[in-house]
């Protein structure tokens, strides 16, 4: 039962990091109605700036900081510069430019980093709380993560800027037509989202270690958790990101050695998608002729 | 009265189909003018043209200020506000943030809550239903948030793309008394377009009549409703 | 040849080209010949790919898998059994075509997004599921083979003859393939790619033909694994990482799009009742009381 428990804490801190991928993903969604494929790609870039910072000295809260706003205004520009151009093409050419993003961002990593995998520091340290339910690494990235959230449906729910950003994601015809700038309004999603795949990076990377394919098995899984929540619900997103990672690590420790376990758990979720395709918590999208 | 609006050699067009061939029209300051004609003359282009949503050539000047390469949303800026067709509310908002968003421009802070009270004054039917979701509202209450939304920008232009549309007559009917009452007292004017020609040629005082593409009759409201033409064709008497 | 149609000059123009596919092995390098092998190859499993995605408008991040599956059906008969080589290629394709049709059918159930999602996880499971079953597969080592020496009859090298039957492959499939494309079925297909709901209406029965283009699909890029087996004489789980998959959707897309003046506005009118993300519509759509959408929409 004990080891039970642990596991699910366990569980909740890798589901943490894909709660925080699968919400950047609903978030271009809702904006783009496209999943971008290289949000894990970008996340991954972003922990490596991190990681010059803390290779070059910096204390290790300043750097996140500093790459969380450097991934902001990355975010931001790769919209404008890449995606605006294939806005209204088929979702195909968009899927198409995702899926160059990702490669062009591994590759790249891969080219100035090399593919030697790193150790990235944990702030958290190592120690077993609460008689070794979890560590206070687990803690700290439940925290961090938690922290972060909360920023964010602040900042969605009571601000301005948020309202206007809602507005544009749901009605972009109708955003323009009381005045809001909804080109900038995308933009600023995917600064957002690329700032949130910053840090589920940087708390991922002291156990995954770092190399330019880190993210590969942490995207998959948060596009499994934003379609479980439904694709078009971001609490649902975190909810699919928790319930994926208990489940991989249930998954992981009593059925299935660890080879197979990414594959085991994404067939759990997709018999779920097959039963019931808007996920957990989505609406039915009703389709009119 | 100075023009507030003067369009000449208006073109536009859906991808390689030009649908408008030069229109001319203008709109006085403080008059409402409407655009009529039969499914498919053009009349909806001619707001997306005006508004800037569909791709466009010739000359639009809003007092006196050129407009037609201008963005939707520098043009809304400039205080044109466009209630569309379909009504185009936030149905996921509840009614309340829908005229919020409405006034989502403007500087001025506290005059948005006053502004959204005298909404509520024109439209009771809202009021009631402030914090409900704006998707769950019949057609007509949708259609009047559409224009509460609209005139919580403070335009100096109010356009209307087919408002009584899908409506109910009674309902329709209030509407357009209530638009009277706003043209008063908001000092707004208004460009109308409408299949419902008596309608319309009721509450405008002046009409330019479209068919495909093109400008065929101008004149005031009451030279519409006594032409025998129209009278045959367009209001059935 | 001023009296030729343009029918006329196309078909000059591939005969032309086979003449030159012909003739090539003889003025290149052995090395060189074994790349326009694998270029052949991989055409032969975009082509697979393209009459499901681009023709059938089912996304597909997972044709590495069919690739894969080829690829050790043959690798596994001729190591195991001793199967000579030309007989591993039916058994290769009619393998992938079974399994594509058994994920063609929940697939059904599934598309956009959701496909997308299961067919990327089919090319990560690939690799894993190849090292498990390391007593079959030969686990991270992989298989190794020998290279087919050309038939009795025919006076050439090794390499030429890996090409030759690759060219007399992708020539078969692409003749079939268009023909296919261009009967009642090919038209059925692109008419459930580009609206569903209007080909079901007319009487199309879609979950055959796309659970049909899905095994068809695999069956083509299994044949090319396959092929591509007997020419690299080697397959190994990390010969088919999701990286592949990637490759062939990229290599679809950049290569085959088919035409189709109704595509994008078919594309977005079909996935979503949303009809298009940002620009207003071509044309005024069908109006509703509300909004262009249901309160249930995104």
């Amino acid at each position: 039962m004990e080891q039970l428990l642990q596991q699910v804490l366990s569980g909740l801190a890798t589901g943490a990091v894909y709660a925080s991928l699968a919400l950047a993903l609903v978030m271009i969604h809702q904006a783009t109605e496209s999943v971008n494929f290289a949000q894990g790609e970008m996340a991954m870039f972003s922990t490596y700036i991190a990681w010059m910072f803390v290779q070059a000295g910096v204390p290790f809260w300043i750097a996140f900081v500093l790459t969380v706003a450097i991934s902001f205004l990355g975010g931001v520009l790769i919209e404008r510069v890449l995606i605006r151009p294939v806005e209204s093409a088929p979702v195909l050419s968009q899927v198409i430019v995702f899926i160059g993003l990702l490669v062009i961002f591994n590759s790249t990593a891969g080219w100035i980093f090399t593919y030697t995998v790193q150790e990235f520091p944990s702030p958290f340290g190592d120690t077993p709380l609460f008689g070794d339910m979890i560590t206070s690494s687990e803690l700290g990235v439940i925290g961090v993560t938690l922290v972060v959230l909360a920023l964010l449906y602040l900042f969605f729910r009571f601000t301005p800027l948020g309202f206007a950003m809602r507005a544009a994601a749901q009605n972009p015809e109708s955003a323009r037509l009381v005045g809001i700038r909804v080109g900038w309004m995308l933009a600023i999603g995917w600064g957002l989202a690329a700032a949130v795949g910053a840090v589920a990076g940087i708390m991922v990377a002291p156990v995954l270690f770092l190399d330019p394919n880190m993210m590969s098995g942490v995207l998959l899984y948060a596009f499994a958790a934003a379609l479980l929540g439904g694709i078009s619900s971001p609490g649902g997103a975190v909810v699919g990101g928790l319930v994926v990672g208990v489940l991989e690590n249930l998954v992981g420790t009593y059925l299935i050695p660890t080879e197979l376990k990414l594959t085991v758990a994404l067939a759990v979720i997709i018999i779920i998608l097959v039963v019931k395709p808007s996920g957990l918590f989505g609406t039915v999208m009703v389709k009119r002729v | 009265m100075a023009a507030l609006l003067e369009v000449s050699g208006l073109k536009a067009a859906y991808g390689p189909t030009e649908v408008l061939h030069g229109i001319d029209f203008k709109l006085d300051e403080g008059g409402i003018t409407a655009l009529l004609g039969a499914n498919g003359a053009g009349k909806t282009t001619t707001l997306r043209a005006v508004c800037g949503t569909v791709a466009r050539s010739g000359e639009i000047r809003l007092m006196g200020e050129r407009i037609d390469h201008k963005a939707t949303e520098d043009i809304v800026r400039l205080g044109v506000a466009q209630v569309p067709e379909g009504r185009g509310t936030f149905v996921n908002l509840s009614v309340e943030e829908n005229l919020k968003i409405g006034a989502y421009i403007r500087r001025a802070r506290d005059g948005v809550a006053r502004d959204i009270e005298r909404m509520y004054q024109y439209f009771p039917l809202l009021a009631e239903r402030r914090r409900q979701q704006a998707g769950t509202l019949s057609g007509g209450e949708q259609q009047m948030l559409a224009i509460a939304r609209a005139l919580m920008l403070r335009p100096r232009l109010l356009v209307l793309d087919e408002p009584s549309f899908g409506l109910a007559p009674l309902v329709v009917a209030s509407i357009f008394r209530i638009m009277e009452t706003v043209r008063r007292e908001e000092r707004v004017s208004i460009l109308l377009v409408e299949q419902n020609a008596a309608l319309a040629l009721e509450l405008a005082d002046h009409a330019y009549l479209l068919e495909t593409g093109r400008v065929v009759m101008a004149g005031t409201a009451q030279e519409f409703q006594r032409n025998e033409q129209v009278r045959r064709s367009y209001l059935g008497i | 040849m001023v009296g030729l149609s343009s029918d006329g000059w196309r078909r000059l123009g591939v005969l032309a080209a086979i003449a030159a596919a012909l003739a090539l092995p003889w003025l290149v390098s052995n090395y060189h010949v074994f790349q326009f092998t694998l270029a052949m190859i991989y055409a032969i499993a975009l082509l697979g790919l393209n009459l499901l995605t681009g023709y059938n408008g089912q996304i597909s991040l997972g044709h590495g898998a069919f690739f894969a599956i080829g690829g050790y059906t043959a690798a596994i008969l001729i190591h195991r059994w001793g199967v000579p080589y030309y007989l591993t290629i039916p058994p290769a394709g009619l393998l992938s075509f079974v399994i594509g049709v058994l994920f063609g059918l929940p697939a059904l159930r599934l598309e956009g997004l959701y496909l997308a999602l299961v067919t990327l996880s089919m090319a990560v499971a690939t690799p894993q599921f190849l090292k498990y079953f390391d007593s079959w597969s030969g686990g991270s080592q992989g298989i190794l083979l020998t290279k087919p020496a050309a038939p009795g009859w025919l006076p050439v090298g090794t390499d030429r003859w890996l090409y030759y039957l690759s060219l007399a492959v992708l020539i078969l499939v692409f003749w079939a393939g268009r023909n296919l494309l261009r009967s009642r079925t090919g038209r059925a297909l692109v008419a459930i790619r580009d609206h569903p709901i209007s080909a079901t209406a007319m009487g199309v029965n879609t979950s055959l033909y796309k659970t049909t283009a899905f095994g068809v699909s695999a069956l083509l890029t299994g044949v090319a694994g396959a092929l591509a087996a007997l020419a690299t004489a080697f397959v190994a789980p990390d010969s088919f990482s999701p990286f592949l998959s990637i490759s062939f959707i990229v290599g679809s897309v950049v290569a085959a799009s088919p035409p189709s003046r109704v595509r994008s506005s078919a594309a977005s009118s079909s996935s979503s009742c949303r009809t298009s993300p940002t620009k207003f519509p071509t044309r005024p759509r069908g109006r509703s009381t509300g909004s262009s959408c249901p309160a249930s929409c995104t």
